[in-house]
């Protein structure tokens, strides 16, 4: 599936764990690539920005961001708009979340978090940590702009955008959170579009790989 | 300088090979650096030299390697730049 160029990539990457999640991310990219254009995967030619943000150099308007967290690798595609995912573990990967919170989000959050209850902690910082991340991926820029820039506010039905510090305004973003089956890993998707809505999400199974190798 | 950048990658970077042994222009995102770790490398970096990186600086490209590490450090710890 993967091009000669990308196999030669995965040979520099020395990290075992993120050799193989990388190698899934671009195999996926490719496949759903394939099935939105009508293409064969292998035929397609995908770029990657200075930020490590992958695009499909020649299918306009098909936009797409990977992310991984160790044992998921989740893909989003989107045909309107430039979109961000980021997936992270749901238990606490920071010695001290609060004082992390503290040094590296906004004002507004960090006064938020005076609500939390010690044992919902973690999870708090990896969905607030996925949503900045994921507009800093829509936005092509990266986690690091995004972790005071894009500003999230607790609503009674989740998470929600209040500022963002590039494109267009908070309320014209669309986000999308959830949890991944069997781990528990908080995901959240940016799309700097309003009311974009999630389609139904592909299953790529090992088949699914292997059908596309020859 | 390097050998601080070293300890400090060691401690926050999470990555598989030890520190000691990454050449300088590594790629420590290809070593298996999460963004989550990045950031605590930037933090640990801001807290041993004493300095804050300003917003321009906050991109993949600097936290890629030890040697772009070293010289945005070098970049800001220099007067005449500041």
């Amino acid at each position: 599936v993967l091009s000669e160029a990308e196999r030669e990539h995965l040979a520099t990457i020395s990290d075992p764990d993120a050799r193989t999640q990388h190698a899934i991310g671009r195999a996926t990219i490719r496949l759903l690539g394939a099935q939105a254009s009508g293409r064969h995967p292998a035929s397609l030619a995908i770029t990657t920005s200075e930020a490590g943000k992958p695009k499909f150099a020649d299918l306009d308007g098909l936009n797409v961001s990977v992310a991984h967290s160790g044992r998921v690798v989740v893909v989003a595609v989107c045909r309107s708009a430039a979109v961000g995912v980021d997936i992270e573990p749901a238990f606490a990967t920071a010695d001290d979340p609060r004082g992390l919170a503290r040094r590296l989000f906004a004002e507004s959050e960090v006064a938020s978090l005076q609500d939390v209850p010690d044992a919902e902690v973690a999870g708090w910082f990896s969905t607030v940590w996925t949503i900045k991340e994921s507009v800093g991926k829509a936005l092509g820029v990266g986690m690091l702009p995004a972790l005071s820039g894009a500003v999230t506010a607790r609503r009674a039905d989740g998470f929600a955008l209040a500022a963002v510090w590039s494109g267009p305004p908070a309320e014209s973003w669309t986000l999308h959170q959830l949890t991944a089956p069997g781990g528990g890993e908080k995901i959240a998707v940016a799309v700097p579009a309003p009311n974009v809505a999630l389609g139904p999400a592909s299953e790529l199974t090992p088949e699914a790989f292997s059908s596309v190798n020859s | 300088m390097d050998d601080k950048i070293r300890d400090i990658i060691g401690a926050h970077a999470r990555l598989a090979a030890p520190a000691a042994s990454l050449d300088e222009n590594a790629d420590l995102y290809a070593a298996g650096m999460s963004s989550q770790a990045s950031v605590s490398v930037m933090l640990a970096l801001e807290d041993a030299f004493d300095i804050e990186f300003p917003d321009r600086m906050l991109t993949r490209s600097v936290f890629g390697s030890i040697a772009s590490i070293r010289s945005a450090l070098v970049e800001l710890q220099d007067p005449t730049t500041v």
